[in-house]
């Protein structure tokens, strides 16, 4: 099988260059970026220069991140001329750790001068060239010395070459004013509006409005804000006691989970197995939430997101970050009381203190 | 300057493609393999042994790592051929099917799905299929084209639209048929009221609404100031974000896969997988004491199944459940260097890990974004790989926090 390989002979660059320099740190021998945009140098114009930069131009299309870089290219017959290049770059490359990816120019192959095209050359130096995409406008505006104004299109036709870029004609024509950019979108309701406000007189008076709106808005708002403080605080405050009577000693006779103040008072009375009688909250420490107590299974089991505590109220399941909360409990001769005001959290060592529990 | 040197392209490429299907198929056959084979679950002959073999087999360790994931990369990676119509209508039809043919063969799912709040999530189902479907049916026809240098679907046209009238107009229409939607589903379908709040007997399971379930199966897996706030907050910025961290005009205004692979795939994770797939978790597969059920099972309140969440620290200073692992030598006393393991991976991985990310395989991306962009979007994306990677971690490890500091209400 005859082996064939690509050849760049054109190369191209369409609108919409964000001059991110990335082509010509890939092949500075074909691109040149100014303040503006993306050229092609004039020697690259011809395909006898471009030919032998095949490798880099494809790499530099390949990099450029909006793609504009277009080129096009002939298959011509044999091995590609840098094939060897390449895996002597690749050799070059890899023991030195690969690191910047390029500089692995070692083997002093240089792309031969081509012969700058004297018609591109020409061209370029009566071009006028704009990067701005919202333009609407080709690019590039030949400014042409061959043709007179207002040329007849065949003319700009007969001297734009047949292999120029294709969008040489467009700008040659509109460098001889025989095409008119379009404005842009945003250009031309601008002017519009400009040229409204200019007949109307309505420039000035659209200040007052303006001023009056976002006065009455912001008038608004703070009155609305005013009125709204006063839902900060609450008007009325219910604050039922936080102690109340849990029963006698002898209501709890069993190691067990007592259950009766889980409604009223969101507090589980446990007796637990190192006879220790204590208060533990109803509220999960996960999110809030109120578990269930399985006594089967001999654990507190929430069913928001499945947090588990073990009877004596420390958590090992779920997402629970803490262990149930101890309320404070005491006797009051052989009454037990519970006082919700306070907290005891095992994680902070509080359950040690001889508040947290009472003993049997 | 740097110069390249002349970089050939070798024309012999693996065929990845048929490599990744394959691996894929392999990866989804290892659980029906080893649970039909060495473990206790029964081939599908019957309807009672497929409602058997399905719950089995839907286990959240199971059906997101070996289902949902692959099947959702070869979503990706096959997207030019499910989408063809002759594929996704007859891939539809078995859905549908065994969607709401499922209520026919178990009284269990025939509860959940027509429970008045579950409405939305079969619409949610169909309608982000489709969808997706839709989308990715644009994204192939146009990427062929790219590919052909053919135009695009969409064609030149100009992608600027005037407010007025046509951006306001469908925006009215779409008000429009939306609110008439609602208000015959809300005359149709009663209200799912229930009893007034009690303080004995809260709902088991406790659900919140069907949009927020991958929110509550979130904070399973993490703390509640994390899943609550930090992460929903991060979604938010995330999304507000997007535009002005993505400078690259590439599918601006046309469907594409190829050119714009990884934010779309990014895009996709986060939003199917983490949130829509969750949500069908959170719908179908929770159950009492937020435990997990299968499609087909009863749900049982007294079936509790046992297990025990164990802290990073607890892992490397105790090593009390891996054998070799850990040192051995008890929790120290202070709080933070016992919490130190797990600082330092978290540190690591939320800012170590972008660091690593733009000097090595993003850093063509860093260097187009530059470093604020970059590291906003590289942040973000290291935390939503931190949902499923702290959801494995749980399943494998039984891992509950990376940071546990309980004194300081503080825990990752
Ligand atoms: S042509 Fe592309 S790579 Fe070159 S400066 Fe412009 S945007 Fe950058
Ligand atoms: S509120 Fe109890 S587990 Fe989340």
């Amino acid at each position: 099988m005859a082996t064939t390989h690509e050849q760049v002979v054109k190369v191209w660059i369409e609108p919409g260059c964000i001059v991110c320099d990335a082509c010509e740190t890939d092949c500075p021998e074909v691109f040149e970026v100014t303040e503006e945009t993306c050229l092609i140098r004039p020697e690259a114009k011809s395909a006898d220069f471009t030919k032998p930069l095949t490798p880099s131009i494809q790499t530099a299309a390949e990099g450029c991140p909006v793609d504009v870089i277009k080129f096009d290219t002939v298959e011509v017959e044999g091995e590609a001329p840098w094939a060897g290049q390449e895996e002597e770059a690749a050799a070059a490359g890899a023991p030195s750790g690969g690191g910047g990816g390029g500089g692995a120019k070692k083997g002093g192959w240089e792309p031969p001068e081509g012969p700058p095209d004297p018609a591109w050359a020409g061209l370029l130096e009566t071009s006028h060239t704009s990067g701005s995409r919202s333009s609407g406008g080709p690019a590039v505006r030949v400014r042409s010395t061959t043709l007179p104004a207002k040329a007849p299109i065949e003319a700009v036709t007969a001297a734009v070459p047949d292999d120029a870029p294709p969008d040489a004609l467009s700008a040659t024509m509109v460098g001889v004013g025989l095409a008119r950019p379009s404005a842009s979108t945003a250009e031309s309701i601008k002017a519009k509006g400009e040229e409204k406000a200019r007949k109307t007189g309505v420039g000035s008076r659209i200040r007052i409005w303006l001023l009056l709106g976002w006065g009455g808005l912001l008038f608004c708002g703070a009155t609305v804000g005013a009125a709204l403080q006063a839902f900060i605080v609450p008007k009325v405050t219910k604050e039922p006691p936080s102690i109340f009577k849990a029963g006698k000693l002898a209501d709890f006779p069993d190691v067990a989970v007592y259950e009766q103040f889980k409604g009223s008072q969101q507090v589980w009375i446990v007796r637990q197995s190192d006879d220790k009688l204590v208060a533990l909250s109803t509220i999960c420490t996960h999110l809030g939430c109120i578990p269930n107590w399985w006594p089967g299974d001999a654990k507190f089991k929430c069913p928001c997101h499945g947090s588990g505590f073990y009877m004596n109220g420390i958590n090992f399941e779920g997402p629970a970050p803490r262990p149930l909360e101890r309320h404070r409990i005491y006797l009051d001769g052989d009454t037990v009381m519970v006082d919700k005001a306070y907290l005891y959290r095992e994680e902070k060592g509080q359950w040690d203190d001889a508040n947290s529990y009472v003993m049997v | 300057m740097e110069t390249t040197a002349p970089a050939g392209r070798s024309t012999y490429r693996p065929p990845w493609r048929l490599l990744i299907g394959a691996a894929l198929v392999i990866f989804m056959a290892i659980p029906i393999v080893t649970m039909v084979i060495f473990g206790d679950v029964p081939m599908p002959t019957s309807i009672d042994k497929f409602k058997e073999f399905t719950n089995r087999l839907s286990v959240p360790e199971v059906s997101l790592t070996f289902f949902f994931t692959p099947l959702f990369v070869a979503g990706f990676v096959f997207y030019k051929e499910w989408t063809k119509p002759v594929v996704a209508i007859p891939l539809g039809i078995v859905f549908t099917i065994f969607y709401f043919g499922s209520m026919v063969i178990d009284a269990n799912y025939f509860a959940i799905l027509e429970k008045p709040d579950n409405v939305p999530i079969s619409m949610m189902l169909f309608g982000t299929g489709f969808l997706m479907w839709w989308a990715m049916r644009q994204a192939a026809i146009n990427d062929e084209n790219i590919r052909q240098g053919k135009p695009l679907l969409e064609g030149s046209k100009d992608d600027k639209v005037l407010v007025w009238p046509d951006l306001v107009y469908t925006e009215l229409i779409c008000i429009v048929i939306a609110s008439a939607i609602l208000v015959i589903w809300s005359i149709v379908l009663r209200a799912p009221l229930e009893a007034p709040a009690n303080p004995e007997g809260p709902p088991n399971p406790s659900k919140a609404p069907w949009y927020f379930l991958g929110l509550q199966e979130m904070l399973v897996y993490f703390d509640p100031w994390m899943a609550g706030v930090v992460l929903p907050t991060m979604i938010i910025t995330g999304l507000i974000g997007m535009p002005y961290c993505d400078t690259n005009p590439k599918g601006n205004g046309y469907y594409t896969v190829s050119q714009r692979p990884f934010i779309i795939f990014n895009w996709m994770f986060g939003f199917i997988v983490l949130w829509v797939v969750l949500i069908v978790f959170g719908t179908f597969l929770r159950g009492p004491n937020w435990n997990f059920y299968g499609p087909y099972e009863p749900w049982d309140a007294s079936i509790q199944p046992a297990m025990t969440n164990i802290n990073l620290s607890d892992y490397f200073w105790n090593g009390e459940n891996l054998a070799g692992f850990g040192l051995g030598v008890g929790l120290p006393e202070n709080m933070w260097l016992r919490e130190l393991p797990g600082i330092i991976f978290t540190l690591a991985f939320c800012f170590g890990l972008p660091v690593l990310l733009a000097r090595t395989v993003m850093r063509r991306m860093y260097l187009q974004m530059g470093a604020l962009r970059f590291y906003f979007m590289a942040i973000h994306f290291v935390i939503m790989g931190m949902m499923p990677l702290k959801m494995v971690l749980r399943w494998v490890l039984t891992l509950k926090y990376f940071i546990y500091l309980p004194e300081l209400n503080f825990n990752l």
